[in-house]
């Protein structure tokens, strides 16, 4: 099987799910208290301007009718208008996702430039002293809350030291790079902005160090335990058996397989960080989509709810194809299996 | 078959620390394999036949294990002083091994042809286009079929008697003087088993390089080796050529497994087995290892460690009474 057919099997595997998901989500719509067309119109519309707005939204139709009409205006790329600022949904989303990727992205990229050398380097020299320090700040990472990480990093680097500013993603002294992404980075690289460019990156520092801390954590021990397992498989021993060099052993012979389950930890966990670094942006005010999640349950924002929904498990399940193709470049077997 | 000696294994004592105890795995093994020479390894599970292997090229695993005494002899020089660089420069060289699981000996993500050429650039110092070619001679060597689309086969697209015939190929690349065949055959069918063990003998006796073939079918032994030691609880208890071990098996262990090899020819048999375990290889019997087990054993032998006697030509067992005739 190539490249190609798996992934547009893949592709075509998604649908069912997305449809799923848009029926969960429209149900959800339904069965939340309330009226959605008094949530529009607000508190003090008279009751005439309601039933016009119910008219207009079709709520008087049969619910059949209705998950076809918002299927039809999903395909559209239609979310809806938000209650809370009455902007396009789709609108909001496209301000916010970039922002998340570029936090989520840089988090799992320092992570994962670290987690792979310490992963092999604990395993190679386990129970040496960097393994017993490693374990350490590993159980330190899994078991402390992400926002006691945030305030200590915030109290000691933007109160304390001032080294670094404090929330936000530029400053706001700083207009924002001209550019079409949305990723501060790449569009000040792009548009040369280097002003723009140090105080997002400075900005960044905090929040993605925050956010790779946990992370970082599981992967280590991750990457150690699954460089355990592989080296001592059969493979390993025919490795030492012909005489190969311990350097080619573990980045050649083990490195390859043990990145494997690794892969599939990046990917969910990128997933998963889109949406829900909730905490983290909280904290650093973090234009993002998790703290417009939050902001639009606060406020029984339905439409923008949905929109979240259904935009992250896109995001979730495109991590996982991500996955998939990844796993097939490092493993022979799934490509051809 | 020169007689000439390449390996010689002098009272190796390798062990291993477990939370159980230290596990005597081998405790005072002598072997010698002569130039040219098919040397047999024969026991019983669990006995030490791996261990002592991967004790020669310097593998046991370490933690746990350790190799806490004797000396081995290759070509005149002592491996157990070698240091870990000297090793690997004779591992997949001058002494080779290849192991009984062909399915899990290959790494499953890099192509065959790669990881024979991995290890022939690595001992020759050739260039990668020399190393396939010789790669590819090496293959058809080892009646591969088609070896030049084998070189482009990943492991699990290959069964397991070709996955043996390319570790043979890799084996015998660099031209060893030992090869190490740790029951290279156990993991496959009959069938294949024999074409193997048959391929296996002709590229050695061609090259004149010995084996030290592991295995516990005496049948295997009786057609492919020349010389024979019999394991027992990490201890060698007898060895000498084949022809007089399997006229004269002169240790009651030996004989006991001549006897459990069933003859078709005496159908209504029950299948004869050795009577009692093998010992707790923490916790080994004193004196003779076997003796809880042997018919004719007296209270010496479960005193006193019996040392090697001399009963034939080459014939050395370590029995306090040995058979006769
Ligand atoms: N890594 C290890 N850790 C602890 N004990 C070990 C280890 N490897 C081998 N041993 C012990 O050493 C002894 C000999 O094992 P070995 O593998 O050499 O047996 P064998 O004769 O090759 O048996 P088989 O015919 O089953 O392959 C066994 O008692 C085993 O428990
Ligand atoms: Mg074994």
């Amino acid at each position: 099987m190539n490249m190609v057919t798996f992934v547009s099997r893949r592709l075509v595997a998604m649908v069912p799910v997305l449809l799923g998901v848009t029926i969960l989500t429209f149900l959800l719509s339904h069965v939340i208290p309330g009226d959605p067309a008094r949530l529009l119109v607000g508190q003090k519309a008279s009751d005439e301007v309601v039933k016009r707005m119910r008219e207009e939204l079709g709520l008087n139709d049969p619910l059949h009718i209705q998950y076809w009409n918002y299927l039809k205006q999903l395909l559209r790329g239609d979310l809806g208008t938000s209650i809370r600022n009455r902007r396009p949904v789709v609108q909001d989303l496209a301000e916010r996702f970039p922002a998340s990727f570029e936090l989520t992205f840089v988090s799992l990229f320092i992570c994962v430039i670290i987690a792979i050398p310490l992963g092999i380097l604990t395993a190679v020299r386990r129970n040496h002293v960097v393994d017993h320090v490693t374990r350490v700040l590993a159980l330190l990472g899994v078991s402390t809350p992400v926002f006691w990480w945030g305030l200590l990093l915030l109290l000691i680097f933007y109160f304390r030291l001032g080294w670094l500013p404090g929330p936000g993603r530029i400053d706001l002294a700083v207009p924002p790079p001209a550019g079409r992404t949305g990723l501060y980075i790449l569009d000040s690289l792009l548009s040369r902005d280097w002003r723009a460019l140090g105080s997002s990156l400075r900005h960044l520092v905090l929040p993605a160090f925050c956010l790779s801390y946990v992370y970082l954590a599981i992967m280590t021990r991750m990457i150690r335990s699954s460089m355990l397992d592989v080296l001592n498989l059969d493979y390993i021993r025919t490795a030492r058996a012909n005489g190969l060099p311990e350097r080619a052993i573990i980045f050649r012979h083990a490195l390859r397989n043990a990145l494997v389950p690794t892969v599939t930890i990046v990917g969910l966990s990128f997933g998963e960080l889109i949406g829900g670094a909730i905490l983290t942006e909280t904290i650093f005010a973090w234009p993002g989509l998790g703290s417009y999640m939050v902001d639009s349950v606060l406020f029984l924002d339905f439409p923008a709810i949905m929109g979240c929904t259904i935009l992250v498990c896109l995001i979730y399940m495109t991590a996982n194809l991500v996955v998939d193709i990844a796993y097939g470049f490092l493993d022979p077997r799934i490509r051809w299996g | 078959m020169g007689e000439k000696l390449l390996l010689q294994v002098e009272d190796l004592h390798t062990y291993f620390y477990t939370l159980q105890g230290v596990i005597k795995a081998i405790d005072g093994v002598n072997l010698c394999v002569r130039e040219g020479e098919i040397l047999g390894l024969v026991g019983e599970s669990g006995c030490g036949k791996s261990v002592t292997a991967l004790s020669i090229l310097g593998l046991v695993p370490s933690p746990p294990g350790r190799v806490e005494g004797g000396r081995i002899l290759f070509e005149g020089e002592d491996l157990l002083a070698k240091t870990p660089a000297e090793m690997r420069s004779i591992r997949g060289s001058r002494i080779a091994m290849i192991f009984q699981e062909p399915m899990s000996s290959l790494n499953p993500v890099f192509r065959i042809g790669d990881q024979m050429i991995e290890v022939i650039k690595l001992h020759k110092k050739v260039s990668t286009g020399s190393a396939r070619i010789q790669a590819l001679e090496m293959l058809h060597e080892v009646r591969m079929p088609d070896p030049e689309a084998v070189l482009a086969k990943y492991p699990f697209q290959l069964s397991g008697g070709m996955l043996q015939r390319v570790m043979i190929a890799i084996a015998l690349s660099c031209e060893p003087s030992l090869l190490l065949a740790d029951e290279p055959t156990t993991a496959l069918d009959v069938t294949v088993q024999a074409q193997i063990l048959n391929l296996m003998k002709d590229l050695i006796r061609k090259r004149n390089a010995a084996v030290l073939l592991i295995t516990h079918a005496l049948g295997v032994v009786a057609q492919t080796c020349d010389a024979v030691s019999v394991m027992y609880a990490g201890t060698v208890v007898e060895s000498g050529s084949v022809e007089s071990i399997f006229r004269s098996p002169a240790h009651p262990y030996t004989r006991g497994l001549m006897e459990c090899i069933p003859d078709p020819s005496r159908k209504s048999d029950k299948l004869k087995i050795i009577p009692g375990t093998v010992p707790d290889p923490v916790n080994p019997p004193p004196g003779c290892r076997f003796h809880p087990r042997c018919y004719k054993a007296t209270a010496t032998c479960s005193q006193i460690r019996p040392d090697p006697v001399r009963v034939g030509p080459g014939h050395v067992v370590c029995c306090h009474y040995p058979e006769e005739g």
